[in-house]
């Protein structure tokens, strides 16, 4: 009886197809079965959103260490009565921002989704890229180093995501290293070049927050390292070429005699790449009524169903 | 490395994007443009990796190139000329005049070559040395290196293009009239960061067949590639935790955290590099061309210098092909052999004489790997070493004899491994160590506190990698060791038909894609390791 061969090129096909199912698989396996660090959960500061209750969040602030350093939501709560939530990471590339974001919409839909600029001029390489798609069809490439803390029950536990972050994504600095920098913010009509990549990412935000009519903030908070006039003009070229209107609005913190004057002798943890607490009650107060004003915010203050709220700012003092 | 886009050849660009889209390309041309495909697409890396130092890449070519046609010229004026004399003195004469003219030629060719080597490589390390010998003698001056950036993989290209010449010279091969066969047999893309070192002889006219893809080299170079990624990912990548950290601050771990750290650092370059070479192989399989070998499982051999026969096989025959032999038989050295056996008797004459090549060897090898004093003493330990095996070899073998140790015995032979081992891991330890200084206080820490029981109370673990990266690691090293045992025993499983074998590589593919998945060394909490060979 003559024996059945496979084709060669379908013996690789195969092969592709079970690396693909025993991808998605493991995925199910190895993925955190909550949203903590001691789950496996990476960047929990980020992803405790996943913790909020459903359609509880008002604003969302997406951005690197500037984002966690600067806005603090439950000060925004104390003072302006609305939610928000700092759905930050160190280094963010603007790829696993969109990553983060897609998560958090899933179960949120904010009135607003402030951008902290610093990222979008991030450079991203294009394996970081690749990667980062590949995760997000495949969490087991996320998670896989998960293999040294499974257990049995990971084999039949269902996710889930019931954490939050105490200071709702918020870590402040209380470090005081004063910037040396003289000439910040000097005129310029210079701008820095926004990569192809990272403008599209940055457009596909946006597009799918403007798809969900979830109104857009591009803010530059006060850092003398990383922000210059020459990416404030890069930022405004790239608004005024989109044509977002009133969709996206754009706020940079850092001209002098603005409305946060941040002191760089004392409100900086690190001679002017972030704020240290100081400087972000300052930034976070501005914010804060800056949001409620111009998008009339509700006050929950005083809400049953944001009791938690309020425990947490008590928590922390 | 600039690592503009591609920044290893493990890296998913380069192996998700750049090879597939080129694999395409190449098998949607017609059979006569391939070649020009695999050019660009070389040219391409390049650029992806080097940027506009891919100028330097075309101008050694350039170089290479008119080289081997002016020697062509010059070798068919000198055979119209002795074609036009009878006379044998005359014709001696002919000849000289024309070899010296070649000899002017590869000359200038090696200087330009090499020249560009240096100047982008070595002008810091040489103007320091400059600097500190102008001190000396009370004049300030400093050299200043032009900050261009070292392209990829210039040593091993150098190298490619100067046994060209030398092979023309030699008459070895003729020369290429065809620039596009010369520029892809210098920039063909799975070679550029790592090597092998080929010979024109070997790759050339397999680059230019543009033959098409077939489904057994598809897949085996597959399956190569599959293991130099899981080498690379799983292994190099992993003991990056442990060598690090120890080599970055040796005075912060003891002398046994050091000494693992010198075994673990040789097996992780080992696998960074035979990895890299398993993927360039790979690579090349599926283009059909058959690249050489550059590793025979190192770690078996019983000297130092067997051990640099198996270990970089390129490299080791560049050397002994071109400066060994060379230098061997050139009349200084000759002369010297002959006064070396009639003062200290023929085979000590001849150990020393051939000190001599061993020594222009070994300084060039420490060199090639980069421009710093701590490579330099690198090639000069295993000059010292080697040159000393020779010297003491009548004295190893009296004592064998007198202990009654038979050589083919298998407890000798491991014995003679164990100590290639030791020999092998203080080389490497020199090598990686951050300076001549920190190679040899690692060596003293090593020598003053080195305790067996800190391998037992846990304390090793302290930089870095946990007890299952250890398992990782070990489980791998069992796997290699297996493998390789199974070559080195010469050991053949019967060959199945071609379509089960193609069956039984594609479930190896899937299964080592699977494994690399789950046990490699990358996202948070690993910093991929820049491949090491790239950068020399």
């Amino acid at each position: 009886m003559k024996r059945f061969h496979l084709p060669p090129l379908a013996c690789i096909g195969l092969s592709a197809v079970a690396v693909l199912v025993a991808c998605l698989a493991l995925s199910s396996l190895f993925v955190p079965k909550n949203n903590q660090a001691s789950f496996g959960q990476i960047d929990e500061a980020a992803f405790g959103v996943l913790g909020e209750p459903s359609d509880s969040l008002d604003v969302l602030f997406v951005g690197d260490s500037e984002v966690y350093t600067s806005l603090s939501p439950l000060q925004m709560w104390n003072e302006q009565g609305f939610t928000s939530y700092d759905i930050a990471t160190s280094g963010q590339p603007l790829c696993y921002s969109k990553t983060i974001l897609s998560h958090a919409l899933e179960k949120q839909n904010p009135r607003v989704v402030v951008f902290e600029t610093n990222m979008i001029f991030r450079k991203m390489k294009a394996d970081q890229i690749l990667w980062r798609e590949a995760a997000n069809l495949f969490p087991i490439i996320e998670y896989h180093n998960r293999w040294k803390h499974l257990t049995p029950a990971d084999l039949t536990a269902q996710p889930k995501t019931t954490w939050t972050h105490p200071a709702k994504g918020f870590r402040p600095n209380e470090q005081v290293v004063p910037s040396k920098i003289r000439d910040h913010m000097k005129p310029t009509t210079d701008r820095e070049r926004i990569s192809p990549l990272n403008e599209w990412y940055l457009t596909s935000m946006i597009d799918m927050c403007r798809d969900r009519g979830i109104k857009v903030v591009l803010l530059s908070t006060p850092s003398t390292k990383n922000w210059s006039t020459q990416r404030h003009n890069a930022v405004q070229a790239f608004l005024d070429s989109k044509g977002y209107g009133s969709d996206v609005s754009y706020l940079d913190l850092n001209f002098d005699g603005t409305e946060v004057p941040i002191d760089w002798q004392v409100e900086t943890s690190d001679a002017g790449d972030h704020l240290n607490i100081k400087g972000a009650r300052k930034v976070s107060h501005y914010v804060g009524d800056w949001l409620r004003t111009n998008y009339r915010l509700t006050d929950h203050r005083g809400e049953s169903a944001y009791r938690q709220w309020t425990q947490a700012s008590a928590n922390l003092g | 490395m600039n690592g503009h886009i591609i920044n290893s050849f493990c890296s998913l660009a380069f192996l998700g994007a750049f090879v597939p889209a080129t694999a395409l390309i190449y098998t949607l041309s017609p059979q006569r443009v391939r070649p020009w495909v695999l050019l660009l697409a070389s040219y391409a890396c390049f650029w992806l990796i080097s940027g506009k130092l891919l100028v330097l890449l075309i101008a050694t070519t350039l170089v290479t190139y008119l080289t081997g046609l002016v020697l062509g010229r010059v070798r068919a004026e000198q055979r119209e000329a002795v074609a036009g004399t009878r006379d044998r003195a005359e014709r001696r004469a002919i000849k000289a005049r024309y070899r010296n003219r070649s000899r002017m030629v590869v000359g200038f060719s090696a200087l330009a070559s090499v020249g560009i080597l240096v100047s982008v490589k070595y002008l810091g390390f040489l103007g320091g040395i400059a600097s500190s010998l102008g001190t000396l003698v009370g004049f300030e001056w400093h050299l200043v290196p032009p900050k261009i950036g070292v392209p990829i993989g210039i040593s091993f290209y150098t190298l490619q293009a100067l046994s060209y010449v030398f092979d023309v010279y030699r008459s070895t091969i003729e020369p290429e009239r065809n620039p596009m066969r010369l520029a892809l047999f210098m920039g063909f893309f799975p070679q550029l960061m790592e090597g092998p070192i080929c010979r024109y002889g070997e790759t050339a006219d397999q680059l230019a067949a543009g033959e098409p893809i077939r489904t057994d080299n598809l897949v085996n170079g597959l399956v190569r590639i599959a293991w130099g990624v899981a080498k690379t990912i799983i292994v190099a990548d992993r003991l990056n935790l442990y060598v690090k950290p120890v080599f970055a601050d040796y005075t912060a771990w003891s002398g046994t955290v050091i000494a693992l750290g010198a075994v673990l650092y040789t097996f992780q370059l080992y696998c960074d590099f035979s990895g890299t070479i398993d993927i360039v192989i790979g690579v090349g399989r599926i283009f059909g061309v058959r690249l050489p070998e550059n590793f025979r499982q190192p770690f078996f051999s019983r000297t130092a210098s067997e051990f640099w026969q198996r270990w970089h096989i390129t490299l080791g025959a560049w050397l002994r092909d071109y400066v060994f032999y060379p230098v061997s038989l050139s009349s200084p050295v000759k002369r010297f052999a002959r006064g070396a056996r009639k003062v200290f008797g023929t085979r000590t004459g001849s150990v020393l004489s051939g000190g001599v090549a061993l020594f222009c060897v070994w300084i060039l090898n420490g060199l090639w790997h980069g421009s710093g004093w701590q490579y330099l003493f690198f090639g000069m330990y295993y000059f010292v070493t080697i040159l000393a095996s020779g010297l003491l070899e009548p004295l190893f073998s009296g004592m064998r004899r007198a202990l009654k140790i038979d050589p083919s015995a298998r407890p000798w032979i491991v014995f003679q491994v164990l100590r290639t081992w030791t020999i092998v891991f203080v080389g490497e330890l020199i090598f990686r160590a951050e300076g001549v200084r920190a190679g040899i206080g690692m060596l003293g820490r090593i020598a003053s506190g080195f305790s067996p029981a800190a391998l037992i109370d846990g304390s090793v673990l302290a930089p870095g990698m946990d007890a299952a990266d250890f398992a990782v690691v070990a489980l791998f090293a069992v796997a290699m060791l297996f493998f390789g045992l199974w070559r080195e025993l010469g050991c053949r499983t019967p060959r199945p038909a071609l379509q089960h074998r193609i069956g039984i590589s594609c479930a190896a593919l899937a299964a080592i894609c699977v494994v690399i998945i789950v046990f490699g060394a990358y996202g948070q909490g690993y910093v991929p390791l820049d491949p090491i060979y790239a950068q020399f």
